[in-house]
């Protein structure tokens, strides 16, 4: 009987639905990685003042670099402002709790794309205003997942420098084994 | 300083579209065109564009602007070179992508800024 109690607090306490490991977690981790880890086009050359559009060709040679994308290894709960930016609609759509600080671990996250994943080291990052050892820093908030895991909630801070960044508000909806974006909102850029 | 330049641009944009500034940008109004356009086609708007086009448009601008200011908070005591790290700091990937920093130059940079490191209290 201790035992069941023992099993029953834990169950509670971590939850299923927002473990890090998790087979959801892990692969909308990877969705957003492939769908926003794209590099950017050079600027027109700077005598060439009516090149206003990025060319085919410029298009396809992007497509075709792997990029080194970081994700910050720590992931916490929406603050206070980050919950009012949550439209009404779904306010009560998702399981909304938790509040302690969580690790990633790479485990289980991969790009279809082939782009180079790591773990972001805090250490490192104080030190400079840009990344040197990656193109891209992926910063995910918790995630709050609806009843049937269908659906899911979360922030995603997006940073190429920590002086160029910005942080966007993410419903993604699971149809036919894939993630898709449902709704996303800009929340706030540096 | 950086944030400064990024508040200065905002500036003249808003005070060029209402007609208040006459003097034109166009290399930054190419930019915004540019990245707009981008970001359109590949992110559904949730991409800061902007920021890439002030980025660019201070590559081109604003690094030996930066470099030269931070030498004089410094007092000339070095170099223009020593402080050109200052210039780049948070554009060093628009400066990789837009072929105007290579990695030798960027780390011979950072050897020169941590001379100037060493011998004074300025910070960025």
């Amino acid at each position: 009987m201790k035992n069941l109690i023992i099993l029953f607090t834990i169950l509670i306490t971590t939850g299923c639905y927002n473990d890090t490991n998790s087979k959801e977690f892990k692969e909308v981790i990877s969705f957003m990685i492939d769908k926003q880890a794209i590099p950017i086009p050079p600027p027109p050359a700077i005598d060439d003042l009516t090149t206003t559009t990025v060319s085919k060709k410029i298009i396809d040679s992007l497509d075709k670099i792997k990029l080194k994308v970081a994700i910050y290894p720590t992931i916490d709960t929406f603050s206070e402002e980050e919950f009012k930016k949550i439209p009404e609609e779904y306010l009560d759509k998702f399981q909304i709790h938790g509040n302690s600080q969580k690790r990633l671990t790479l485990n289980g996250i991969s790009s279809r794309k082939g782009h180079k994943i790591v773990l972001a080291d805090t250490i490192k990052l104080k030190k400079h205003m840009d990344f040197k050892d990656y193109d891209f820093l992926f910063w995910f908030s918790d995630f709050y997942f609806s009843d049937d895991n269908k659906k899911v909630l979360f922030n995603l801070g997006l940073s190429r420098s920590r002086l160029a960044g910005n942080s966007t508000l993410y419903i993604l909806k699971k149809e036919n084994n894939q993630w898709e974006i449902e709704y996303s909102r800009y929340i706030s850029e540096w | 300083m950086h944030e400064g330049i990024h508040a200065e641009i905002h500036r003249y944009v808003s005070r060029f579209e209402s007609g208040v500034d006459p003097n034109n940008r166009e290399r930054l109004f190419q930019l915004y065109a540019f990245y707009k356009g981008w970001a359109d086609y590949k992110y559904d708007g949730n991409f800061n564009w902007k920021n890439e086009a002030h980025h660019y448009y201070m590559v081109e601008n604003y690094v030996n602007k930066i470099a030269r200011a931070v030498r004089e908070l410094d007092k000339n005591k070095h170099h223009l070179s020593h402080y050109m790290a200052y210039g780049w700091e948070g554009l060093r990937e628009a400066g990789y992508t837009a072929k105007r920093l290579t990695e030798t130059q960027d780390n011979q940079n950072y050897d020169l800024q941590s001379i100037v490191e060493s011998s004074t209290q300025i910070c960025n």
